[in-house]
């Protein structure tokens, strides 16, 4: 936090030097959302592309309401939203995907993973947009509920709502996980 | 049947795997860091010619207006002046305000090309100089007022000291800075436009007792494009400053597997301004091309040749400590 403050500083005192480590820094977090929303490689890199050269270009005027990774990120909705992805749900290729804590030294729980895998994919796909937008948010890019929220410029009730039903459905769909 | 905390975790491992897999197509990568960087230096370029507006806008406005009308009839006595002098203002305040800073000396002799070097500038920190040729290069470091000659062909270095602290910042320093703050509070003449490598171009002129500077500045960023030096008193030598690029990235450079020379050069004369670093250069490069070798260590001869081929220049050799050694044979 410390570090983004001060990155910010020196980007209004001309530092390039401060916007590549910023880029460097979030790169990673702005793709994998972006990915995620919008089911799209392609289109996930250019809308971070676009998302993080529109930040270069008005940097030195922001003001930043919340932390700064909040912000790239929300940035990154935004534009998937945009982008008309929010409402063209398509299901993803899984081959490259494991979950980390798992044991694929079995054949056979190998298969089942990437069944499971296939699953939780086909359950997030199902959810509606803002809820679907909520719990990526905070689950994988680790944004809090009040920063979420002032970014989108509703109550923190709304977004609190948005995220407990979308747990709430994912948990109907999964159950037979 | 799944709990709330199963649910989350179970997700979030999901998603962490996912985004553990993502990459970029390399040349995307490279696409939106060098987008986002002309993005920002165009905001910066926006933001030095924009000026900053306040709550006193409304009150001021009402004295701009008597003062616009006392102004047209100046403009309309001395036209052109002021946008001159905005264009100038507005160069020197990027290079300024500019967090690094690069631009290639050339200085020329009846013509002639004598050397070439790059050379960039991380604000308050470090200048780095290159030959045109990679082979030789300078690293100073102004906080601890030491720095490196380094050969890059031999994999060796030298050591740059100096007992005084020399600061030497693209803000404070050198001749390109110097001559360009000069322009900003000077009588300068326009000498007209042209273009130079498709741009087109406005041209200022400056004369004082040492030389004549001509700049060339971008119409549409304000940018210096081309710079010209004369000596009135070498009207031979001439020094060509261009390629100008404001906050580039500059790379760490490591002196990891290279041998450290037992020779140390006295910085504060040798990185006194552009002319002598490329006299500096032009005179090892010469060395070298003529069947000279950098030595090693153990070769106080070389050294020697070395010494004299830079006070045949009338360059500070300050060769010290291993030398004092050494019988010294010129060649």
């Amino acid at each position: 936090m410390f570090e983004d403050k001060w990155l910010i500083w020196k980007l209004k005192q001309g530092s390039s030097d401060a916007l590549c480590r910023i880029y460097e820094k979030y790169k990673k977090d702005m793709l994998a959302l972006a990915s995620a929303l919008a089911n799209d490689k392609t289109l996930a890199e250019d809308i971070v592309h676009d998302c993080f050269v529109s930040f270069a270009g008005c940097c030195r005027n922001l003001e930043l309401r919340t932390s700064l990774k909040s912000y790239l990120l929300t940035s990154v909705a935004n534009r998937v939203r945009n982008s008309g992805r929010d409402k063209i749900k398509s299901v993803e290729d899984i081959d490259e995907i494991e979950i980390a804590d798992l044991d694929f030294n079995q054949p056979q729980q190998q298969v089942m993973n990437n069944e499971r895998v296939r699953k939780i994919n086909a359950a997030l796909l199902q959810l509606p947009y803002d809820q679907q937008e909520i719990v990526f948010l905070h689950l994988q890019s680790g944004l809090k509920f009040r920063d979420i929220a002032i970014l989108h410029n509703v109550s923190i009730n709304t977004i609190q709502s948005r995220y407990r039903y979308g747990i709430d459905k994912l948990r109907t769909i999964l159950k037979e996980v | 049947m799944f709990g709330t905390k199963k649910i989350e975790k179970l997700i979030k491992e999901y998603l962490n795997a996912k985004k553990d897999s993502v990459t970029f197509n390399p040349s995307m990568h490279e696409k939106i860091l060098s987008d986002s960087l002309k993005a920002y230096e165009k905001s910066i370029i926006a933001s030095a010619g924009t000026p900053k507006t306040n709550v006193l806008f409304i009150k001021l406005a009402v004295a701009a207006i008597i003062i616009i009308t006392a102004g047209l009839a100046f403009i309309h006595i001395n036209k052109n002046s002021g946008d001159n002098k905005d264009m100038l203002r507005i160069a020197l305040q990027q290079i300024n305000d500019a967090h690094t800073l690069s631009y290639d000396v050339t200085t020329t002799n009846n013509d002639a090309i004598a050397a070439k070097t790059k050379w960039m500038f991380k604000k308050a920190e470090f200048v780095k100089i290159n030959s045109d040729d990679g082979s030789f290069a300078i690293i100073f470091d102004n906080k601890k007022n030491e720095g490196y000659g380094i050969l890059s062909q031999e994999k060796k270095y030298i050591e740059l000291q100096s007992s005084n602290t020399l600061n030497i910042t693209f803000e404070n320093s050198f001749l390109i800075t110097r001559k360009l703050k000069a322009f900003s509070v000077q009588k300068n003449t326009l000498i007209g436009k042209k273009k130079i490598d498709g741009k087109d171009v406005e041209g200022f002129s400056l004369a004082d007792n040492d030389c004549v500077v001509n700049i060339w500045i971008e119409s549409s960023t304000a940018k210096p494009a081309l710079m010209e030096i004369e000596f009135i008193k070498e009207p031979s030598m001439r020094i060509l400053v261009n390629d100008f690029n404001i906050n580039t990235k500059m790379y760490a450079v490591s002196l990891k597997d290279y041998e450290k020379l037992p020779i140390q050069i006295n910085a504060e004369s040798v990185l006194e301004n552009e002319k002598h670093i490329n006299e500096f250069f032009g005179s090892l490069i010469r060395y070298r091309n003529n069947g000279g070798i950098i030595p090693s260590q153990n070769n106080g001869t070389e050294f020697a040749k070395i010494a004299w081929e830079l006070s045949n220049q009338n360059l500070p050799v300050g060769i010290t400590k291993y030398l004092a050694n050494f019988e010294i044979v010129c060649p």
